[in-house]
């Protein structure tokens, strides 16, 4: 009975792994790492990690947890509540509904996309960081963060392509 | 039991997918309605994001040791490696600042016969210090600032100065009951007055999201020079004067620009300093209102009978003057 409870918890945590993962990815970006410092020379980690799971587990990821990751990166990098959390909600809402022309493409194509959906994300995180402000910031970090962001996601997937494998495949999912 | 279970789960699905289907919208929105919220009043979600602080300072705290433990192997083998080197410098270094240590003692003696000769009031007691430890950093390229792991039960309070062995850092500007949050200097946000040395001359220091912030509002003719230390100059009542920041580091047509002392690079504990600021008398009459209560009436006189000359001696009694109900 015990090892049953204990399976059905295991299943269970098993399913939250997305979100957890997610607010991980958050935790990275905001630390301390040495020598990158505070000049936004360290990559947008939760975007490659949002990306991933929006578009093979859009079930176990959806527009709220995309909205709470977002609300805790606000929240920790000192940024105006709601701006990372919308990004992330129009970035994953924008995989999931052309998540059918992934089906069955090979990595490389994965990959093309994500290059194409990072500068848009970045640019609508800068544009909405300048209409709150009120003032133009520099773009070079940004394009420097994205550079890493961009190298940093094959690495990410294949990490997170090994945790997907442990997650359970609900029979309804989409 | 099974049936029932069927007939739940043949409920909860169309909910989902009705759910699923408004998410998206509603929290699209929610996320605008914070922005603008947030834009009107400052304060009013900081609530929000010092609980978020305070949830996961403890994570990142555990998070960052082994970072901070790689970066001192990182620079204890760099060390070890410019031993010979560094002992050499320190050699000379420490002849230097023995014959600085004679000058300040001359000086010291020298400052204390002055102020006994102007009678001068002593000054008030060093700053007490709350020390920290940073466990978040990236604001990325839109905001500078720092998140530490001490905050309103350790006695840190907003507008206190974060300084590290090098130098002023920035202030606090937000404060949880275990985190807090410091604006460093070089966000653009952050503006400190500050004093040119040895001219003396008074300026703002103004964060720009860059490594050098700039001075701005200068006198006319300012008697500038690179290489000249920026200390603040307390003049705002919130951060202690004499706090050094850097140096000058280039007069061009563009401004002055800063160097500042500190590398925020490699921000590891801070120490925030709590500053007794000297009030103005209407913001000191304020405060004894907001401790005391409003003044008295003029009618009011305080009853011989108490023995007591002091007014406050009377309002501490409300049943002498109220309905005598108070508890």
């Amino acid at each position: 009975m015990i090892w049953l409870r204990l399976r059905q918890l295991d299943a269970r945590l098993r399913l939250v792994l997305p979100f957890a993962l997610a607010i991980c990815a958050v935790s990275i970006d905001v630390l301390p790492l040495l020598g990158l410092g505070p000049w936004g020379l360290t990559p947008f980690s939760t975007l490659c990690v949002v990306y991933f799971w929006s578009l093979y587990r859009p079930d176990l990821f959806g527009a709220s947890a995309a909205f709470a990751t977002g609300i805790v990166y606000d929240a920790l990098a000192g940024l105006p509540l709601g701006l990372t959390a919308l990004v992330l909600i129009l970035a994953r809402q924008l995989v999931v509904v052309q998540r059918r022309f992934f089906v069955g493409q090979s990595f490389l194509v994965v990959l093309s996309c994500f290059l194409l959906l990072a500068p848009a994300v970045e640019s609508a995180r800068w544009l909405l960081a300048c209409a709150w402000w009120g003032r133009v910031f520099p773009i070079q970090p940004i394009a420097l963060s994205l550079v890493l962001t961009m190298a940093l996601y094959p690495i990410a997937s294949l990490l997170l392509t090994r945790v997907d494998g442990r997650i359970p495949r609900l029979i309804h999912a989409p | 039991m099974k049936l029932e279970r069927r007939s739940l789960s043949r409920l909860a699905l169309p909910l989902k997918a009705l759910a699923d289907r408004f998410a998206f919208g509603g929290l699209v929105i929610l996320s605008i309605a914070l922005l603008v919220i947030g834009k009107a009043n400052v304060h009013l979600l900081e609530g929000i994001s010092t609980s978020v602080g305070d949830a996961l300072v403890p994570t990142l705290g555990v998070l960052t040791q082994p970072i901070d433990a790689s970066r001192r192997l990182v620079e204890g083998v760099g060390e070890l490696i410019a031993l010979r080197a560094e002992n050499a410098r320190l050699r000379e270094q420490n002849l230097r600042l023995l014959e600085w240590q004679s000058a300040a003692r001359q000086l010291s003696l020298q400052n204390a016969a002055l102020r006994q000769l102007l009678n001068m009031r002593a000054d008030p007691d060093r700053p007490t210090a709350v020390a920290g430890r940073v466990v978040a950093d990236a604001g990325g390229p839109f905001v500078h600032t720092v998140l530490v792991d001490v905050g309103a039960a350790d006695g840190v309070d907003r507008g206190m100065a974060a300084v590290n062995e090098r130098g002023l850092i920035g202030r606090v500007i937000e404060v949880g009951r275990h985190s807090a949050r410091v604006l460093l200097l070089t966000d653009f946000n952050s503006r400190i007055p500050v004093m040119v040395e040895p001219s003396r001359d008074q300026a703002i220091l103004a964060g720009n999201n860059t490594r050098r912030p700039s001075l701005v509002f200068l006198p006319l003719n300012p008697r500038l020079a690179v290489g000249n230390r920026v200390v603040t100059s307390g003049r705002d009542g919130v951060l202690p004067p004499g706090l050094e920041l850097g140096t000058v580091a280039a007069i061009d047509a563009a401004g002055v620009s800063v160097e500042p002392l500190v590398d925020f690079a490699r921000l590891e504990y801070v120490r925030l300093l709590e500053y007794e600021m000297v009030l103005p008398p209407e913001q000191l009459e304020e405060l004894q209102q907001e401790i005391y209560g409003p003044p008295l009436p003029p009618e009011f006189v305080v009853p011989e009978a108490s023995g007591s000359a002091d007014p406050l001696a009377g309002r501490a009694d409300p049943p002498a003057v109220g309905s005598g109900s108070a508890p």
